[in-house]
């Protein structure tokens, strides 16, 4: 009696999981969409701030390409007089030791300084090198305080440097030395020090070279008010690359830009906020970009500006359009659970994106190619402004001129052919979408590019070909490239409302005419031996037995059971063994999910003794599903109450809470909270079980069995009420409350008191009570 | 005049024979491990729990003089060990005697403060349960260069800690106080382990030599501080490849003496691998000459008869076994460890 009542109570809060347990979901760079990908271009000193969903973080491989002169090897190669090799220059000043620094080195560098007697220079190098240890942060040893600490010897470095820096003559080795002790004094946590030094040596420099940008990096890192420190942060930022990282964060985006730009003195150290401005913006920034060109149109970062604004505009508008997955770049996920879908806000957005798409199109065409750099980077980038603006065929006349040009790099060429190839599946008509040939090797020379496919296969769908779109879904999946998307259905948010696979997909949104094309498309091309061919079908074609079996399940779904039979058996009796995933057999583990549907149910006792024992298969419990609903309407059967019985047993076990879920589901999941198929309904209230145990309860001679019948009714009237009402409830338990509600337990409390409490709340009623039919 | 013979003779005899005995020894034992493993955790907790420890001497952290930051602790150690109500806990520091060959009175000063703050520091943090420890041992090979300044830092440590400094002392200085000095400590513990260099006499076992340990104790002046002892209780190897050291092994020495043989006659302490074996992240090959310097249960009880022969023990003495490592503990049995601590009552 006790254990019933547990198995009651178990089985109701079954159903109160929380959508919000813990779990992977993919997100930011997971699904962000990017055609125009910055590695197509050459903004290496920018590379850290690409546009992306995740944190800045240092290019690793640094900021300056392989070829470049550093601008401080540049320097040292001017103060040489240009007489040494910039590869002598970079071995005397990182790679050799300060002992190494005698006229006997073999390096160039400083056999140039002694064949010079410039022992200013000599010993400068000496002090740099020896003090190099001190150009960081020491935590206290000691433990006394989190911060870091002031070093006694650095104290004396920083001595050191300040008054060499009056002795030597040379104004370059004097600037290097306060700029060694501004640098020592910043790690020693002397900051007015920092500034005094700056004001005295830098202040009216003339020439500003890497020198003083870096020395005025760490005025900037001790500068207290706001506007002039991020005044400095954008002069460094232009100005110094390998600073860039560490002095972004030091411009502040929280106050008037027109405080900033009151200290700028010209159009270049205005036009440096407002590209820094630009650069700290995650959403729209055409205002400052349009102001760098007013300012300096050939200023470094403008075109790393228009790349970013492009990488957002796609981000806006091709994450939403095609995997329908919220922008990488979130507000707050937290609310975003809680508020439902609209796809029409989506569309709206999308729209307001396209807009202004357009508008960084109109300035890109008033720009002057010939004061900008990288004129042709903006070519490309107006291209595929255009693909997201839907001028598709101007966009196509761009990439034809773009393709001829001899300036367009092997990368830069092969995203315009995939953006082509877009534009061309963009500019069918519904009627008449197909991958034409042109097509076919465009996908072919990017098959491992995933989100290319999925966006050609969502283009072909919106299209109507979902046909040709199921197969490159599929083909992703072949090539075990990462996709992951939603689809316009889903209304709430939960951990399992987004496709990984194309079958998961078409399972939930194809239709069964959408399958059955699928299938014949299949059976008539997957032998042909083209190239593109080969590799379309390539995965999909081993999976014809799974797609029948799909087919049979939406029948089912549709409750017609004929057709279901028909398509089941078109299955390979391989496939029902073989997924032992989908039909389980019972193993060492024990799963329930090969207990027969008909005479077993979860959780509950066996309680009915003689059985029909048979292999079970979809295709075998569909086919003794017909007989016995064609047994029960048979008016002449003498047990007509025992098949309505069984066959309400069936369909009860076809729901979430039976046995056999696999006969409308390929996955059940407490999280999966709003899946799509059409028999939502029928699979969470087991309507049909109803019913058939209605007319088992009509047509049943004992009272016993009905009272067992009416015991059956009411638990899906229970499901039918929870699943009602669990959202809306504000009680303290919605179990008392579902279970006071039931009208049928009502009733078979009524007119059958002796019954109620054996079958409420006993264990071994159930048997009894099915006995007693006769 | 026989009453006199008699009376002279007795003496002669007592004097022979004698043996200072420890009334009460407090039993202690040193971890100097940096960092507890969790496997011989247990096998430590029991062996303390079973020999009844009641001092546990722990090195917190060891001092040396970098040469960016000057004077600073290294080698902290991960003090998360044990059950430490049982037992009271005497922070350790080791110091390198180049902290005070290369300091001043100022940075002493300074030092003495540092030290102060880490062990209250980590003792808060490790051993919060624990009542006040009232005592710091320091550990530190001064010589005559730094002898000025060291005693100016126990000095300083006493007066800023404000607790009960003790010091190790090695039984040079133990010999030789006139010209060693004595440290302005309140307690010293004689460390009778590691008497010879390991390349100087590589005759002689390195970490308790008998002979020499007699050298040392025999003809000695009382001490003028209260002394507690530390013996050793460990063993190594020295492993000479091509003739030349190449490492200490500290265990596996099971292992290790399997593919042994003793080289014969003239080197005791001397073997010869006789197979290919890696072992200790070494490769041994045949041919590697090993010198194994092993403590036996024999040796320290000769220590513990010399020691009682010499010295002249305070009533309550603190005998302490260096070091806690069921690893090189397996060598004893839990019976042999409790005679060390007994013996010196007998």
């Amino acid at each position: 009696m006790k254990t019933l009542q547990v198995f009651i109570l178990l089985f109701l809060t079954s159903f109160t999981i929380s959508i919000s347990a813990c779990g992977f979901y993919p997100y930011g760079e997971d699904i962000r969409f990017c055609f125009t990908h910055p590695n197509n271009f050459g903004y290496r000193s920018f590379s850290e701030f690409d546009y992306s969903s995740t944190l800045f973080y240092p290019n690793s491989e640094g900021v300056y390409n392989d070829d470049e002169v550093h601008p401080n090897d540049k320097l040292w190669f001017d103060y040489c007089q240009e007489k040494v090799a910039i590869t002598e220059i970079v071995d005397g000043l990182y790679r050799i030791s300060v002992e190494e620094l005698t006229p006997k080195s073999t390096n160039i560098f400083v056999q140039y300084l002694y064949q010079n007697k410039d022992f200013e220079a000599i010993e400068y190098l000496k002090f740099a090198k020896s003090i190099e240890i001190f150009n960081q942060q020491y935590e206290d040893p000691w433990e006394r305080s989190s911060e870091w600490v002031s070093i006694e010897n650095r104290s004396k470095a920083i001595d050191f440097a300040v008054a060499n820096s009056k002795k030597v003559t040379s104004k370059e080795i004097q600037n290097r030395y306060i700029f060694q002790a501004i640098r020592l004094a910043f790690y020693n946590k002397q900051f007015e020090a920092i500034s005094k030094l700056f004001d005295a040596n830098f202040a009216n420099s003339k020439q500003k070279d890497i020198i003083y940008y870096w020395s005025l990096y760490f005025k900037t890192k001790v500068e207290a008010d706001d506007a002039k420190r991020s005044f400095y942060a954008a002069q460094v930022f232009a100005n110094a690359p390998d600073k860039r990282f560490v002095v972004f964060y030091d411009f502040s985006n929280q106050i008037n830009i027109n405080s900033i730009i009151n200290f700028a003195t010209s159009n270049e150290e205005c036009a440096n906020v407002y590209a820094l401005a630009a650069i700290r913006k995650h959403d729209r920034a055409l205002d400052y970009i349009e102001k760098v060109y007013q300012n300096k149109p050939s200023h470094e970062a403008l075109s790393f500006l228009l790349l970013r604004e492009v990488n957002k505009i796609e981000d806006w508008i091709f994450t939403p359009y095609f995997t329908y997955f919220e922008p990488s770049i979130v507000v707050d996920s937290y609310t975003k659970e809680e508020t439902d879908f609209s796809e029409t806000n989506m569309k709206n957005r999308i729209n307001e994106d396209k807009k202004y798409a357009k508008k960084v199109y109109k300035f890109s065409q008033k720009v002057t190619l010939e004061k900008v750099k990288n004129p042709n980077d903006w070519k490309i980038f107006k291209i595929q402004l255009l693909f997201a603006m839907d001028d598709f065929s101007e966009c196509l006349a761009q990439i034809h001129k773009a393709e001829n040009d001899v300036k367009t790099t092997v990368l830069q060429r092969q995203q315009l052919q995939r953006t082509k190839a877009l534009c061309l599946l963009q500019k069918q008509t519904s009627s008449a979408s197909e991958i034409t040939s042109e097509i076919e090797t465009i996908i072919l020379e990017n098959k491992n590019n995933a989100q290319f496919l999925f966006a050609a296969g969502k283009i072909l769908e919106m299209k109507k070909n979902t046909t040709n779109a199921a197969l490159l879904f599929s083909a992703i999946d072949n090539n075990q490239s990462y996709m992951t998307w939603k689809s316009s259905k889903n209304k709430t948010q939960s951990y399992g409302d987004y496709f990984t696979n194309y079958f998961q997909y078409i399972d939930r949104l194809y239709t069964n005419k959408d399958v059955k094309n699928l299938i014949s498309n299949i059976e008539k091309n997957a032998k042909k031996t083209d190239a593109f061919s080969v590799w379309k079908y390539a995965a999909i074609k081993n999976d014809i037995p799974r797609l029948y079996d799909l087919l049979g399940t939406q029948y089912i779904r549709k409750n017609d059971l004929k057709k279901a039979l028909y398509y089941f058996d078109k299955v390979d009796e391989k496939h029902w063994n073989k997924t032992n995933w989908l039909w389980q057999r019972r193993d060492s583990i024990g799963n329930y999910f090969d207990e027969n549907p008909f005479y077993d149910l979860k959780y509950t006792p066996n309680f009915i003794a003689n059985r029909e024992n048979f292999a079970l298969t979809k295709k075998s419990v569909t086919s003794k599903l017909i007989e016995y609903i064609a047994k029960a309407d048979d008016k002449n059967e003498p047990n007509r109450d025992l098949y309505y019985f069984l066959v309400g047993n069936c369909y009860y076990n076809m729901t979430i809470n039976g046995n056999a879920w696999m006969m409308r589901r390929y996955g059940v999941s407490a999280n999966d909270v709003e899946p799509y198929p059409e028999d939502e309904n029928e699979f969470r209230n087991g309507l049909l079980a109803k019913k058939y145990y209605q007319l088992a309860y009509k047509n049943a001679k004992t009272k016993k069995f009905k009272a067992l019948c009416l015991r059956l009714m009411g638990k899906f009237e229970s499901f039918e009420i929870f699943n009602k009402e669990t959202s809306s409830y504000k009680g303290d338990s919605l179990d008392s409350y579902v279970f006071n509600k039931n009208k049928i337990y009502k009733k078979l409390q009524k007119n059958y008191p002796n019954s109620y409490d054996d079958l409420i709340y006993g264990c071994t009623a159930f048997e009894d009570y099915f006995k007693a039919r006769r | 005049m026989k009453k006199s013979i008699v009376f002279v003779l007795l003496v002669l005899v007592v004097f022979a024979c004698q043996n200072h005995k420890v009334e009460n020894v407090d039993r202690g034992f040193y971890y100097w491990k940096s960092d507890s493993n969790y496997e011989s955790i247990d096998a430590e907790q029991k062996l303390l729990d079973t020999l009844k420890i009641q001092k546990l001497y722990v090195k917190f952290f060891e001092v040396t003089v970098d040469k960016v930051l000057g004077i600073i602790p290294e080698a902290k150690t991960n003090l998360n060990i044990y059950e430490e109500k049982k037992y009271q806990i005497i922070p350790c520091i080791y110091f390198r005697n180049e902290v005070f060959l290369k300091s001043n009175s100022k940075q002493l000063d300074i030092l003495a403060d540092n030290v102060t703050f880490l062990i209250s520091k980590k003792l808060k943090e490790n051993f919060r349960t624990q009542k006040i420890t009232p005592e710091i041992q320091v550990d530190c090979d001064w010589t005559l260069k730094s002898k000025d300044n060291y005693f100016y830092f126990l000095k300083k440590l006493k007066q800023i800690s404000n607790k009960k400094i003790s010091c190790t002392l090695r039984l040079y200085p133990y010999k030789f106080p006139d010209k060693m000095g004595i440290p302005p400590v309140d307690v010293a513990m004689l460390m009778c382990y590691n008497l010879i260099s390991p390349f100087d006499d590589k005759s002689k076992n390195s970490i308790l030599d008998i002979d020499e340990l007699e050298k040392y104790l025999k003809n000695a002046k009382p001490y003028p501080l209260h002394l507690d002892i530390a013996l050793p209780v460990y063993s190594w190897m020295q492993v000479y490849q091509n003739n030349h050291f190449s490492k200490v092994i500290y265990n596996d020495f099971d292992m290790v003496k399997s593919v042994l043989k003793p080289i014969k006659p003239i080197k005791p302490l001397w073997f010869e691998v006789t197979k290919d074996i890696t072992t200790n992240d070494i490769y041994l090959r045949i041919g590697d000459k090993i010198k194994y310097d092993e403590i036996s249960k024999i040796q320290i009880n000769k220590a513990i008869t010399l020691l009682k022969k010499h010295i002249l023990f305070d009533k309550t003495t603190t005998i302490s076994l260096f070091h806690l490592d069921s690893e090189q503990l397996k060598t004893y049995t839990n019976e042999d460890l409790t005679s060390f601590y007994t013996t010196f009552s007998n």
